[in-house]
């Protein structure tokens, strides 16, 4: 009696979604949709979450097949959501749609309180965390999609190499290399516009 | 405006704040959304799990790298040990049916 009250496992609603069954998929997005929103809104800027948390979701369901559930469903569904939103950046850099604005004055002002003792008061007013946002939206604008993804990773979310390797598809190598690389480009962008 | 002296972790620290804080700060999706997600994945149709023959050949491929390595030095020292076109073979091939023997001998030369 208790296994028919009991929801269905993920491994029940895939083999039922590969039986033909599409709506069974609804599951696994009212499952999962918090945790790609949560991924999605890190990685792409809000306006654009909703239509990129879509496409997180029809790649997952046209790549069923291919899952083999070694890592379990969150965690190939996450990957999923990391290269959806590198190809999103991808696209967008190469169409460079994106506006390349300059740092205002009062963008500066933050990053030099940051440097200075002032920034744990900082923190806690709004206005300043609007400056934050737009401060480091402004630096990861500059810098490619590559670039972009290995630092949100490596760098702010604090993903080991290998992790950041696993979600993107490349070796650890090369996200040593590239992360390192990131860091030195963001530093310099930032420490330049403040000399400005 | 002048630098002041750069202090990696403290800009670390509020980046890494300002990231984190994205992921709770942004806007809730429509109430349109899972009917949206559910319109485009009806739109595909149903899937079927199919053998990719591609893919399982793959996974095999990358194990079988050092066997077919090992395999390919053990022939070549192997043909280099016993002469593959020893003179000693031909010639007694060739004594024993001289006619060919003279064939292969004009086109020889």
């Amino acid at each position: 009696m208790r296994e028919n009250h009991s929801k269905p496992s993920d491994d029940e609603i895939i083999r039922r979604i590969l039986d033909g069954d599409v709506n069974a998929f609804e599951h696994l997005l009212l499952k999962y949709q918090e945790q790609v929103l949560k991924i999605v809104r890190k990685h792409i800027p809000y306006g654009q979450v909703e239509e990129t948390a879509q496409d997180v979701f029809v790649r997952a369901y046209q790549s069923l097949p291919t899952f083999k559930g070694k890592s379990g469903f969150l965690q190939w569904l996450s990957v999923i959501a990391v290269r959806t939103c590198y190809d999103f950046w991808r696209k967008r850099y190469r169409t460079r749609e994106f506006a390349m604005s300059t740092l205002t004055e009062k963008h500066q002002d933050w990053l030099e309180k940051i440097i200075s003792d002032q920034s744990s008061r900082l923190f806690n007013e709004q206005s300043s965390q609007k400056e934050a946002r737009e401060v480091l939206s402004w630096a990861l604008d500059r810098l490619s999609a590559e670039d972009r993804m290995v630092l949100e990773l490596v760098y702010l979310e604090g993903l080991s190499g290998k992790e950041a390797a696993e979600f993107l598809g490349w070796s650890i190598a090369n996200v040593k290399i590239r992360s390192h690389r990131s860091r030195k480009k963001l530093r310099k962008l930032l420490e330049k516009s403040i000399e400005t | 405006m002048k630098s002041s002296k750069w202090d990696d972790i403290k800009v670390k620290q509020a980046l890494k704040a300002v990231y984190n804080a994205k992921e709770n700060n942004g806007p809730e999706v429509s109430e349109q959304f899972e009917a949206q997600v559910m319109r485009r994945v009806r739109a595909l149709g149903p899937i079927y799990f199919s053998p990719d023959y591609f893919s399982l050949f793959e996974q095999y491929f990358w194990r079988l790298v050092p066997v077919t390595a090992a395999l390919i030095i053990v022939l070549v020292a192997w043909t280099i040990q016993f002469d593959f076109t020893s003179e000693f073979d031909l010639a007694t091939i060739f004594m024993n049916n001289p006619i060919s023997f003279d064939l292969i001998q004009q086109l020889l030369i």
